[in-house]
């Protein structure tokens, strides 16, 4: 079976795994390698089940193939590639290991047909991310991932918790579609941890607060892998969810409200990542055969042209030295061509006719309008509205344009971040124009015909008329220094609650305990330590030096370990799981 | 050449600038009169049936929108940039 199946993460693993031994600098062709072999591993292998391992008596997929994994497999592949080739100027091994190891667990997720290997490759996911962020080596990046990391290992738990109490029922850990009317309590908490990674609202906090600190290539990959996996794994197993059709409707909305008041372009670009998944939720929750389409649909068109925003405002941010609206404008003289292919990604993610966010949109409203989901269907089209407001007027018009002239200094942009932005933009103008690229790769038969006359008058209509709104609003809608409170002060307040619920406690007890030790412990002791020291000069003395030596030794040994930082620890804990799950897996092979 | 297409981009908008404005007012008063012959197949939300719907509202949720969140949300929910991460 495995001649028909190359599993697409093993060369991303094999590359992370050499690239700290390699001298030099010719390492960096080797980027383009792994995302190559994983396209035409996507592009030739055959359905069915493959990579099939028996772990302690758990059946495990390494390789659930059919039309729904392989359309995300494919666009991921691509996306890898252009993400590398966006990153390959630079030089430090650990972001390619970081991104290397982040694609991987995206690929696993995926193609996986079990649970256990969800979590495993889920995790991986995680971890690598948050590198990604601290990787920009600031104390603000160095933060926002600790919360990051945080949230993910909360949500990671609850799919843990989930996973565990349904395998108890079930005795079974297959990752298959859960009948809506049938789920129980751990299928709502297998799907609590898979929202946290949807940034489904009120659990979305985290994306907004982390991507726009991650390094500007780290944010290109993240923005494609982690709400995506997240949105492949809804419409795997919670396909007509109700409660997702109302989620996704409310990201949609919500992000785009957020959006429209936000100064940092890729802190605009984040919330439109919110909005944008929440159409696919939305496609998920209402859960016909168009909606499913649709939402696959534009997973997959939403991962080309948010690449691409991202990669232009990654193109500010890498010139001007900041992706802030009220420091930006004028800057159209000096850097033409970001602003053109910015603008292709702006397009596209607007829904203008001939680019690929039209065909991909458009279909999940019209299917929300064919189940008469009509609140959801004009829900739809005012984040659609804002889309265009936010992304396509608001964010280029103050970074290119509204001030006179730029005289700021800015940094040349290496070549290799424009090759990868013009391939993003021709797969985006290309998809508008030939929909059929997209739709025969959908998982249900496609009847939607994406250009008739009606259907591009009224998306005309609708954008053309938000240009003129914005015309009227573009004093009021001026973009200014500060940053907008949003769940993620909630859920701070509950952190510092909790920990004050703890601390204060323990502060009050020591307080207690500090005043008792002073009165009567360190009589006591000076009293003992005197008749000791008595004891110890006679006798003890030469036993215990050479015990000493060992304990300094040893603790050396451990002080080294112990550094104190948690990206460390996080390290070291992956590296033992490993050791542990082969020793485990060895041990029960052999049969003890 | 960079920095001469550039320059060639921004003229064209900022010397033309009255040719562009008229231009956009034409497009949309082509639009909404194109709408007079070109209907939906079925009105899916009653108002729709009617030319220039969806003009306004696009226009509309744009005004409506930029209004009520820069003028009356944002003033509760804005912070300094740097005082909201150190807390």
């Amino acid at each position: 079976m495995w001649s028909d199946f190359i599993h697409p993460s093993w060369a991303f693993i094999t590359l992370a795994l050499i690239l700290p031994f390699l001298k030099g600098t010719w390492w960096r062709a080797l980027l383009l390698v792994p995302p190559v072999v994983a396209l035409i591993a996507v592009i030739s292998m055959s359905h069915g089940s493959h990579g099939l391992v028996n772990y302690l008596g758990i059946d495990l997929v390494m390789g659930r193939v059919d039309k729904l994994s392989v359309v995300f497999g494919h666009v991921f592949a691509i996306q890898a590639l252009v993400g590398m080739i966006y990153a390959f100027h630079v030089k430090d091994r650990a972001h390619h290991m970081a991104a290397c190891l982040y694609v991987a667990g995206a690929f696993g997720c995926v193609f996986a047909g079990d649970y256990l290997t969800l979590f495993i490759f889920w995790e991986l996911m995680s971890v690598a991310s948050t590198f990604l962020v601290w990787l920009n080596r600031s104390p603000v990046s160095t933060r926002a991932g600790f919360r990051y990391f945080l949230f993910h290992t909360i949500g990671g738990l609850f799919l843990l918790a989930g996973l565990l109490l349904r395998y108890k029922a079930l005795g079974s850990m297959a990752f298959d579609p859960i009948a809506p009317d049938g789920a129980r309590i751990y299928d709502y908490l297998i799907l609590i941890g898979f929202c946290v990674n949807a940034a489904v609202v009120p659990l979305h906090a985290w994306l907004p607060d982390t991507y726009p600190e991650a390094t500007i290539p780290g944010a290109v990959f993240m923005c494609a892998f982690t709400t995506k996996t997240a949105v492949y794994v809804l419409a795997r197993a919670f396909a007509g969810f109700e409660v997702l059709a109302i989620a996704g409707t409310a990201m949609a909305v919500y992000g785009v409200l957020y959006a429209s008041i936000e100064n940092n372009a890729r802190r605009i670009l984040s919330y439109h990542i919110v909005s944008q998944v929440g159409y696919m939720v939305a496609g998920i929750g209402i859960g016909t055969a168009m909606t499913i389409n649709g939402a696959v649909a534009h997973a997959y068109a939403h991962i080309l042209y948010k690449g691409l925003l991202f990669m232009g405002a990654g193109c500010l941010l890498h010139a001007a030295g900041t992706a802030h609206l009220d420091k930006l404008g004028g800057l159209v003289r000096r850097l033409p061509w970001v602003m053109i292919l910015y603008m292709v990604g702006a397009v596209s993610i607007s829904g203008v006719p001939f680019f690929n966010g039209f065909i991909s949109k458009t279909m999940t409203i019209h299917g929300a309008v064919e189940d008469h989901r009509r609140i959801i269907a004009l829900l739809l089209e005012v984040a659609a509205v804002g889309t265009f407001l936010s992304v396509g007027i608001k964010l280029p018009y103050f970074a290119f344009w509204s001030k006179a002239e730029n005289t700021m200094d800015l940094k040349p942009i290496p070549k290799n971040m424009y090759i990868a932005m013009a391939i993003a933009a021709g797969l985006c103008l290309m998809q508008g124009l030939y929909p059929q690229m997209l739709y025969r790769l959908l998982p249900n038969p496609v009847h939607y015909v994406p250009y008739d006359a009606w259907k591009l008058l009224q998306a005309s209509l609708l954008l053309a008329f938000t240009g003129l709104g914005f015309f009227f609003m573009r004093k009021v809608i001026q973009p200014h220094a500060g940053r907008n409170l949003d769940f993620d002060a909630l859920y701070r307040l509950v952190g510092k609650a909790l920990t004050g619920s703890f601390t204060r406690p323990l502060a009050a007890v020591d307080n207690v305990w500090t005043n008792v030790y002073r009165l009567v412990g360190v009589k006591v002791l000076m009293t003992t330590a005197r008749g000791a020291s008595v004891f110890d000069r006679k006798g003890i003395d030469t036993v215990v030096d050479g015990t000493a030596y060992t304990v300094r030794g040893f603790g050396r040994f451990s002080s080294r370990l112990q550094t104190g930082r948690l990206q460390d620890y996080l390290a070291w804990t992956i590296i033992i799981a490993l050791v542990l799950f082969a020793v485990v897996w060895a041990v029960a092979d052999l049969g003890y | 050449m960079r920095r001469l297409f550039g320059e060639k981009l921004d003229n064209t908008r900022k010397q033309n600038i009255k040719a562009w404005k008229t231009g956009f007012w034409i497009f949309l008063g082509l639009l909404v009169g194109a709408n007079f012959f070109i209907h939906p197949h079925h009105a899916e939300f009653g108002l729709d049936a009617h030319p220039g719907f969806w003009a306004a509202f696009g226009l509309l949720v744009t005004v409506v929108m930029v209004f009520v969140m820069k003028k009356i949300i944002q003033p509760m929910l804005v912070r300094p940039e740097e005082k909201i991460d150190v807390e």
